[in-house]
């Protein structure tokens, strides 16, 4: 009896020494850190404090495509203040690039827009324009409402022109053109009809090398190779080309073809009118909004006015599942403060997110 | 990022402008009011219970002393008194029948007669007929005293006898035969001195000792006021040492409520324990588990991001298993037993339910066995106890106690129990195994 109760307790305490040595560590607790994304400093007379986790402030972070080009955007706000950052994207033509954030030292503050024509195709820019009666253009879909196509915002837009011809025809024509961007596929397509049933085509002030171009004629391949030489044509047709570049830029371009007559035909349109040279790639604008009244950032008078970084890191997705960049950096640039129209300077310490 | 001065300042300047006042409300007061009488009633039953204690357990010592105090060294003091006085005394009775307590005094010449003559007449006669031959001799005795010129002879010889102690057979041999010479006209007591030769013929004292049943009479005889007895029989039986089995079961205040009989104690030990003359000593070996004990430890952690995230990890330790020796003294009183004790745990096991809050919300749970982060891996226990014996082998008792030194490690975890030191209540069934 007495061996059993000893027998009895001593293999309890083994099995409890057994049961004790098995087990399996506890999950860390996130380590705690300071605010990650602040704005510090001040503006004109105001001064700013923003950190995202104080004060009901939060970050934001998105990209966001603004006219058919992605703009890498944050924004830290507590309800009453708020501090906005865009970085416009670049190498808006290639597409495998066109939605990557690049990293620079510095982002030039972008010039304003809105208010200046950043392109302008007036009726009389076309080479027939003497058979045209109107030109409904439309811009992504959406009717323009005049004859001259007029655009104030960088972007990539699909521009269509429906042609009223004077002789009753319509012609209805679309295209890719970029407003405000480095263009790395501009050139023109040219064409040209003999012999009456035969067309040859090539392009013009190429600026980038052709790796491989496929011709369509009313949305069928005819024809691989730098230059179409086609014949036994229809009367009238839409003549595409499909240029694929080197540097893996894509491009099309199509015209319309009338071989009776060249007058009644719509040549590349996109080469036509007056052009901006003014670029919004990776260029930078701020917002801020404080005091009841709202800034933004302005190229200055040297037009040399940047976002300095001193670091950029990549961060975690946000809820979103949108991916970050965590930018450091100092601004020193003048702010036109919007209410009241006066310009004031910016000394801004950011840390920053921004979505890419 | 470094928070400087003036960022702080402005923090709080837009944090204060940010909200509106609270406003008073007495409604406030008296929940403030509320909270520090329940602090106050906590306070004042932590005090109940360490003064009561104290107070019990210094009781209980003191006890030990006034119950276990040796009697017989002041009696031997006051008996050296007595001999300095010419005070005689005899030992402890050692017969049961036979042989009786003898009394002699010095100060009576008749004293070794009478006396032989009592002791015969106390084993021969039926007690009406020893008070009646006790008177008559005392008369007789009385009458011998005038008559007889060796009054000094026997005198010394009965002081002989009796300083000789009772085995001294040659000189109560030769006291009677004096006796007999001197005093034969007597017929009462020449028949007490015959019967007596009689006796000291046939056996001599010794043989009479311890020949004849007897049994010791650990009691001291006081025949006569003024007369001390002192027994030379100082038994002191050796300590009794017992193996048992304790098995304990019952309920204690809860950790995180302070709530009474929300948490369980069940312990099993393995104990010795030495019975020194009434006084007990355990100690021993045992392992104890508390149940549903809702011992919460926090770890906290203000995670900046996108915004801020405040996490709270909680350790919520249900099960607690120690090791344990327990160290008691008490005393016991016939069959109940009662003391204090304490006893140093070691924890060797926990079973735990970690939860995981992000900003207050439960965002995961799950159980962990085995760790003990936050706890202490030794602790004590302090307790008052009582047990009564039922049968030879089998106690039933009662413990109540605390926590003496705290579970809870003062590092990264903050405490969010209500109480460090819970109050336990048990029962307790104990096995004699080896006695």
């Amino acid at each position: 009896m007495n061996k059993k109760i000893t027998y009895l307790l001593l293999l309890s305490g083994l099995l409890t020494l057994n049961f004790a040595c098995s087990k399996k560590d506890l999950p860390d607790i996130p380590y705690e850190n300071n605010p990650v994304f602040n704005v510090n400093g001040t503006i004109g007379n105001e001064t700013i404090d923003l950190h995202a986790g104080e004060n009901d402030a939060l970050m934001f972070a998105s990209a966001e495509e603004y006219n058919g080009v992605n703009r890498f955007t944050g924004v830290l706000s507590n309800g009453q203040e708020e501090v906005k950052m865009q970085i416009f994207g670049t190498n808006v033509d290639i597409p495998h690039l066109s939605d990557k954030f690049i990293e620079l030292p510095e982002y030039l503050i972008s010039e304003q827009f809105g208010t200046t024509p950043l392109l302008t195709i007036e009726q009389g820019d076309l080479s027939n324009a003497s058979t045209i009666n109107t030109i409904d253009w439309s811009i992504d879909g959406d009717p323009h409402g005049s004859s001259t196509l007029t655009i104030n915002e960088p972007g990539k837009y699909n521009v269509c022109a429906n042609v009223h011809y004077n002789n009753g025809a319509v012609v209805n024509v679309c295209n890719t053109i970029i407003v405000g961007f480095k263009n790395y596929t501009d050139f023109e397509l040219e064409w040209e009809m003999f012999q009456s049933d035969s067309i040859v085509a090539t392009f013009n002030s190429l600026s980038a090398t052709i790796q491989n171009v496929r011709w369509y004629i009313d949305d069928v391949i005819i024809s691989e190779g730098a230059i179409l030489y086609a014949s036994n044509l229809p009367d009238t047709f839409h003549l595409r080309a499909e240029v694929h570049f080197q540097n893996g830029a894509v491009a099309k371009r199509t015209v319309f073809v009338n071989k009776q007559s060249d007058e009644y035909s719509l040549h590349d349109f996109t080469t036509a009118g007056i052009k901006s040279q003014l670029t919004w790639d990776s260029s930078a604008l701020f917002t801020v909004v404080k005091g009841g009244s709202t800034y933004q950032s302005i190229n200055g008078p040297t037009s040399n006015s940047s976002f300095v970084v001193t670091e950029i890191t990549e961060y975690e997705t946000n809820n979103s599942a949108t991916q970050t960049k965590l930018i450091k950096g100092t601004l020193n640039v003048p702010f036109k403060n919007f209410t009241s129209g006066e310009t004031v300077n910016a000394n801004l310490n950011i840390e920053f997110g921004l979505g890419y | 990022m470094s928070l400087e001065d003036k960022n702080i300042d402005q923090m709080f300047s837009d944090a204060a402008h940010s909200q509106k006042a609270p406003q008073y409300d007495p409604a406030y007061w008296a929940e403030m009011n509320a909270m520090l009488n329940a602090r106050d009633a906590k306070k004042r039953g932590f005090l109940f219970w360490a003064f009561g204690g104290t107070i019990v357990f210094a009781g209980l010592f003191l006890s030990l002393f006034i119950f276990n105090m040796d009697l017989s060294k002041t009696q031997e003091r006051y008996t050296q008194v007595a001999l300095s006085t010419d005070m005689q005394f005899e030992n402890v009775d050692y017969t049961k029948n036979a042989i009786r307590p003898i009394q002699k005094n010095v100060n009576t010449d008749e004293k070794s007669v009478s006396s032989i003559n009592k002791q015969e007449r106390k084993n021969t006669s039926t007690e009406s007929n020893k008070m009646q031959s006790n008177s008559d001799v005392n008369t007789r005795k009385n009458s011998l005293t005038n008559n007889k010129n060796t009054r000094e002879t026997k005198s010394d010889k009965s002081l002989f006898i009796a300083q000789e102690s009772k085995g001294q057979s040659n000189s109560l041999e030769h006291s009677s035969e004096l006796d007999l010479k001197n005093e034969n006209s007597d017929d009462d007591l020449n028949r007490a001195s015959i019967q007596v030769n009689e006796m000291n013929h046939n056996h001599t004292a010794d043989d009479a000792i311890q020949n004849l049943p007897f049994e010791f009479v650990n009691v001291l005889h006081l025949d006569e006021a003024g007369n001390i007895f002192h027994s030379n029989n100082n038994f002191k039986p050796r300590p009794r040492l017992s193996i048992y089995a304790k098995l304990g079961g019952g309920l204690m205040e809860n950790y995180k409520t302070s709530r009474p009989y929300e948490s369980g104690l069940i312990d099993l030990s393995l104990n010795l324990e030495g019975n020194f003359n009434g006084i007990i000593l355990r100690t021993g070996v045992g392992a104890q588990h508390t149940s549903n004990a809702d011992l919460i430890l926090s770890k906290k952690a203000k995670v900046y991001g996108f915004g801020v995230t405040r996490h709270q990890r909680d350790l919520s330790y249900q099960s607690l298993f120690d090791l344990y020796i327990p160290l008691e003294f008490g005393y016991r009183i016939n069959a109940t037993s009662f003391g204090v004790g304490v006893q140093a745990n070691y924890l060797i096991n926990t079973g735990m339910d970690l939860n995981h809050y992000e900003d207050h919300f439960l965002v995961e749970t799950e159980k962990y066995y085995g760790n003990t982060d936050g706890l202490n891996k030794f602790s004590t226990q302090g307790y008052l106890w009582m047990e009564h014996q039922l049968t030879s082998r089998i106690a039933l008792g009662a413990k109540v106690g605390t926590n003496i030194s705290g579970r809870i490690k003062d590092d990264s975890y903050f405490n969010q129990s209500s109480t460090t030191n819970p109050i336990y209540g048990q029962i307790t069934l104990r096995f004699n195994i080896l006695q």
